[in-house]
């Protein structure tokens, strides 16, 4: 066995250049490719944990929208709700004016119905106490009734004064006075009549005499200026016009 | 195997530079381990294929296995040691290849790594712990043990070269005396055992040499 101190020189600086050929080729591609994939795996995880939090951030947000939305629904909610209420209280209560002003309006009515119908029912028995009274006097009425009727004629024309009587009778010239009675008169009525005229307002010529059943008994004189009435179908129609007046007025 | 395994075959001089058959094979081995590399790391891409998830495990279990030992960053100390690793594996295997001798089976590849180590260890030590530091490391456990302690630097170093020539070389002369006694086929099962040995004597060379210098930086106690 021999030691050749060439090749022990030679192997040792072959192992040296071995070891910068493969760290110049072997392992620092590999320590590169490996620090490179490293790197892309931590950006990734970069990545992944940026995107990871960016779906957080808008998980959050949606999230604040979501209650965002809830909260302005639930106010919507009651802000409809309370709008829905008092349109219903307006709603009632113009519902309730309604029906008041409705039941107000039929009371008038019924009641102006019911004061109509009592009205009515006060003219019909008005006018039947009429009829009745007049069907009664017409059954006491005789032809010379109208002579009593003629004394309160004269009567009145007695109680004018000068200057009432001088009113009733102005024009007299111009138009005939008439005189018309329930029961035609006979010539000795008709004088007697137009003497007693005569003398109080001086028409004794001027008259003319007609008859009218309606007036059931008594006179009317119909003068230019006026007419006097002294017959129990004006003292009826009086009569119930009064009665009629004290009624409304009562 | 026409020569003597103790023997240096010398093929050709530069010079007056002898080169030995043990030279040349490790200038095959350098050329095809640059080679090899260069060819699978020239088109390394993040998305890995087969071959280089391999290529990229061996060389990540090789920096476990340093950081493992030294207890710190491999990085540093990937380039010696894998290369001696892969060196000591190619060069181991290489005898199994017809024609082929093993360089690590001439006790010159062994002393050449071995004193490599050696000055390694010194070279790292003093770099990472200082000078001072460095030397008081062959004070302890007492000044009394320094001539021990340099006495086990250098005989450590002695046995860790002698340990793979005597085993490489060994089987390789075993390999030889029974191909010259029994013929083709009866060697194989020597063959393959040789396959087992250069790979653990691989292994253990390198992982003593790591143990050396994490020792030499203070990462393990001497």
């Amino acid at each position: 066995m021999n030691f050749s101190w060439w090749s022990f020189a030679l192997q040792a600086a072959n192992f040296l250049i071995l070891v910068w050929l493969l760290k110049r080729f072997l392992f620092k591609p590999v320590s590169a490719i490996v620090a490179r994939r490293k790197e892309e795996i931590a950006r990734g995880m970069a990545e992944a944990s940026a995107e990871k939090q960016k779906a957080l951030n808008l998980q959050r947000d949606l999230q604040a929208q979501w209650a965002g939305i809830e909260a302005a629904r639930q106010k919507a909610i009651e802000e409809q709700g309370a709008q829905l209420a008092a349109e219903r209280v307006k709603m009632l209560d113009e519902a309730r004016a309604e029906a008041e002003k409705i039941r107000d309006h039929a009371t008038t009515q019924i009641s102006e119905e019911r004061a109509a119908a009592t009205q009515e029912l006060f003219s019909r028995t008005i006018e039947l106490a009429v009829n009745l009274a007049e069907r009664l006097l017409r059954g006491l009425t005789f032809p010379s009734i109208e002579h009593a009727f003629l004394t309160r004629v004269l009567d009145y024309l007695d109680r004018l004064s000068a200057t009432e009587r001088a009113a009733l009778v102005s024009h007299l010239g111009e138009t005939a006075l008439v005189v018309t009675t329930a029961h035609p008169l006979d010539a000795r009525e008709e004088a007697q009549w137009r003497e007693q005229l005569g003398k109080r307002i001086g028409a004794g010529g001027g008259i003319k005499f007609n008859s009218d059943p309606a007036l059931i008994a008594g006179a009317e004189i119909t003068l230019p200026s006026a007419t006097l009435r002294f017959n129990w179908r004006d003292a009826l129609t009086t009569a119930a016009r009064e009665i009629n007046r004290n009624e409304h007025a009562g | 195997m026409n020569h003597s395994p103790l023997q240096t075959a010398i093929l050709f001089h530069i010079g007056i530079v002898p080169i030995s058959r043990t030279v040349v094979t490790t200038w095959g081995l350098m050329a095809a381990l640059t080679v090899a590399s260069w060819i699978v790391t020239r088109n390394f891409r993040v998305d890995a294929g087969a071959w280089q998830v391999m290529i990229e495990s061996v060389v990540a279990e090789i920096e476990e296995q340093i950081a493992a030992l030294l207890n710190c960053d491999a990085a540093p100390f990937l380039p010696l040691l894998g290369t001696l690793f892969i060196f000591l594996v190619a060069a181991n295997l290489c005898g199994i290849v017809p024609g082929l001798t093993a360089p690590t089976a001439s006790i010159e590849t062994p002393a050449a790594l071995a004193a490599i180590v050696f000055l390694s260890v010194h070279y790292y030590g003093v770099r990472i712990q200082g000078l001072g530091a460095y030397l008081k490391g062959y004070l302890r456990p007492n000044p009394v043990m320094l001539p021990f302690n340099i006495l086990a630097e250098l005989t450590r170093s002695f046995s860790l070269a002698m340990r793979l020539f005597g085993n490489i070389m060994s089987e390789e002369m075993v390999v030889a005396i029974v191909v010259a006694l029994a013929g083709l086929l009866v060697p194989i099962p020597f063959m393959a055992f040789g396959i087992l040995v250069g790979l653990v004597q691989a292994y253990i060379f390198s992982v003593l040499s790591a143990v050396f210098i994490g020792g030499g930086i203070g990462a393990i106690e001497k």
